[in-house]
């Protein structure tokens, strides 16, 4: 079959094998099965703001935010179960490995080796706070079917005494399969910056327990504000460009690749509710906070530093000077 | 009367000494078979040959033959070379032009220092100039133009490299500009570690090992393109010096280049 317009030649079999491709093709889904898990029993949520201590019998009221922390009056640790009144049951918890120690000494860690830290915040290096916090994430697991079609060309070139050749095949290149997903986490909690909790990844979920109350003490807990759902968003684009990554990465030897369609659905999706371990760290300097974050289960510590500029004008005209020396001493050496 | 019979014998005997006789070119460095130039311009050519021969130290000839009689020019022109001595210094350089009547042929062989001094870009420009003049009949003009570009060539090809002062003041803008490069790039780098916050883009780290099945993996063939375009005639790396190089049935390297006028 020749096409009119371009003289393009064409098997008849390929087009009707080609056409059966395009009508299989099914759009994007991305449906989370974000049926409740166990809520809390009547026995847990039976105190509210108010707590008298185990230990010695005081009475502690905590503000909204406090869900764990010391008794002022004997430091025996304590969780306020109040916060959690209403709310779902974490499914898992990963419990702090990390102490308050750890945190300011990888902070420490965190300053060297930056030229452009203003020296006085590394010395004056005043920490206001340095919390450990249970921060609500939403877990997703899933199994995620894909169905991608690429359009490619191989090009080849060979020539004879009097013209170069130049041939370009062109493929449509079917791929399907899947690819399971165990644990992509999203913060369920407005207050947390998005961008710092997914710089503390990843989380090894393979060390979490079943949520025990026991596990907050002398921490405080957040309760998740934003809801699975809302979150989804964010772990779908991560899912989805990972797949999109992993079956990309199975087309080879061509020279050009051109995703055509692509339909990515996810199946035996779940998702899971877990308090994960954060230290927070906060510092003011000269108006501004700097808030770092650690993970409490890996140590991995991050947060954007203050950028000394005169510093950076130093280094930059003093590298230009010494580049500018070398490089004319070079041309002199080679000149010779 | 004996005296001075041996006085001329010492004489002779020493001027053969003084200019030994594989330094001078037994054949004139204008063969004339074809008969195209007078007397006159003949003479003129023959001084102009010479004169140029001695000062460039290789024997600029110019060669006319009524016809090849089926042989090739260019072994007929090397061949000429090798037989009638040409040559002035060890490598036995010079340049000879022959040209034949019958065939409209002209040719140009180079020998010694000629080969280093015409590449092929500068024998096909020689080349093309005295075949603009032979075809217009003016042959006077066309071997004095001949030798005129010989003693070009050959003087550019002798004159040693000229020294060049350390060009300062270009070498530091450049560094200069290098060096803003370079400097930048590594402030930059250097600030790019302050920051160590960003959002994540994919879920890599999350993927269950080994759970990646690919159930279709198809290509498949549409169609093919082919698309051609001709090839420059004209190489131009030709241009930048290359020089073909043969040797003759004598065993004597030779280069050049001829055509038709």
């Amino acid at each position: 079959m020749k096409c009119p317009y371009c003289d393009t030649e064409f098997e008849m079999e390929t087009l009707a094998d080609y056409d059966s491709v395009l009508q299989n093709e099914q759009p994007d889904s991305f449906q989370w099965d974000s049926t409740p898990s166990e809520n809390w029993t009547v026995d847990e949520a039976s105190g509210l703001h108010t707590y008298s201590c185990q230990s010695c019998g005081g009475e502690i009221i905590g503000d909204e935010t406090l869900a764990a922390t010391a008794c002022p009056y004997c430091g025996n640790p304590v969780v306020m179960m109040g916060q959690f009144t209403g709310s779902l049951k974490p499914d898992l918890v990963i419990p702090f490995k990390l102490d308050k120690k750890a945190a300011v000494a990888a902070l420490q860690q965190h300053y060297r080796g930056k030229r452009f830290l203003p020296k006085v915040f590394k010395d004056e290096n005043h920490i206001q706070e340095v919390k450990g916090l249970y921060v609500p994430f939403w877990l997703f697991d899933a199994r995620a079917d894909a169905d991608i079609r690429y359009r490619a060309t191989r090009v080849r070139s060979w020539s004879d005494r009097d013209y170069d050749y130049t041939e370009t095949s062109y493929y449509a290149l079917m791929r399907s399969g899947s690819l399971s997903f165990a644990g992509v986490p999203a913060d369920g909690s407005s207050k947390m910056a998005d961008d710092l909790m997914e710089s503390i990844e990843p989380f090894d979920l393979s060390q979490a327990v079943d949520f025990q109350t026991a596990y907050l003490a002398g921490y405080l807990a957040d309760k998740f504000d934003v809801s699975a759902e809302q979150s989804a968003e964010n772990a779908n684009s991560r899912i989805r460009q990972s797949t999109t990554d992993a079956f990309a990465a199975t087309v080879q030897g061509y020279s050009s690749v051109i995703p055509e369609s692509s339909s990515i659905r996810l199946n035996s999706s779940r998702v899971r509710y877990g308090l994960l371990p954060v230290w927070l760290l906060n510092t003011v300097w000269k108006g501004e906070t700097y808030t770092f974050a650690m993970n409490g289960q890996t140590g991995k510590l991050v947060g954007n530093l203050p950028l000394d500029k005169s510093a950076f004008t130093r280094w930059f005209f003093g590298l230009t000077g010494l580049f500018t020396a070398i490089g004319f001493g070079l041309s002199y050496l080679l000149w010779r | 009367m004996k005296r001075t019979l041996s006085l001329i014998i010492l004489v002779l005997l020493c001027t053969a000494l003084v200019f030994p006789c594989g330094a001078v070119s037994t054949a004139p460095r204008f063969v004339d078979w074809a008969g195209l130039l007078s007397a006159g311009e003949a003479d003129s050519l023959l001084y102009r040959l010479d004169d140029l021969s001695e000062s460039q130290q290789a024997d600029i000839v110019v060669v006319t033959i009524p016809s090849l009689n089926g042989a090739w020019a260019q072994d007929y022109a090397d061949d000429f070379y090798d037989d009638n001595g040409y040559g002035l210094d060890s490598d036995n350089s010079g340049i000879l032009l022959l040209v034949a009547m019958a065939e409209g042929e002209y040719y140009i062989s180079t020998t010694g220092r000629g080969i280093s001094a015409l590449n092929d870009h500068a024998v096909s420009e020689i080349g093309s100039e005295v075949a603009s003049y032979l075809s217009s009949g003016r042959y006077a003009d066309a071997f004095i133009r001949f030798a005129d570009l010989c003693d070009y060539y050959l003087t550019a090809e002798a004159a040693p490299p000229v020294p060049q002062s350390f060009p300062w003041q270009h070498n530091l803008v450049i560094s200069l500009v290098i060096a803003l490069v370079l400097a930048l790039i590594v402030t930059v780098v250097m600030k790019g570690k302050l920051k160590s916050v960003h959002r994540a883009t994919t879920a890599a780290s999350y993927v269950n090992p080994g759970s990646m099945k690919l159930t279709v993996s198809r290509d498949m063939f549409l169609y093919s393109q082919v698309a051609r375009h001709p090839r420059p005639k004209d190489n131009p790396s030709n241009r930048s010096g290359g020089t073909s190089v043969h040797v003759s049935s004598s065993g004597v390297s030779h280069g050049g280049g001829g055509g038709h006028f």
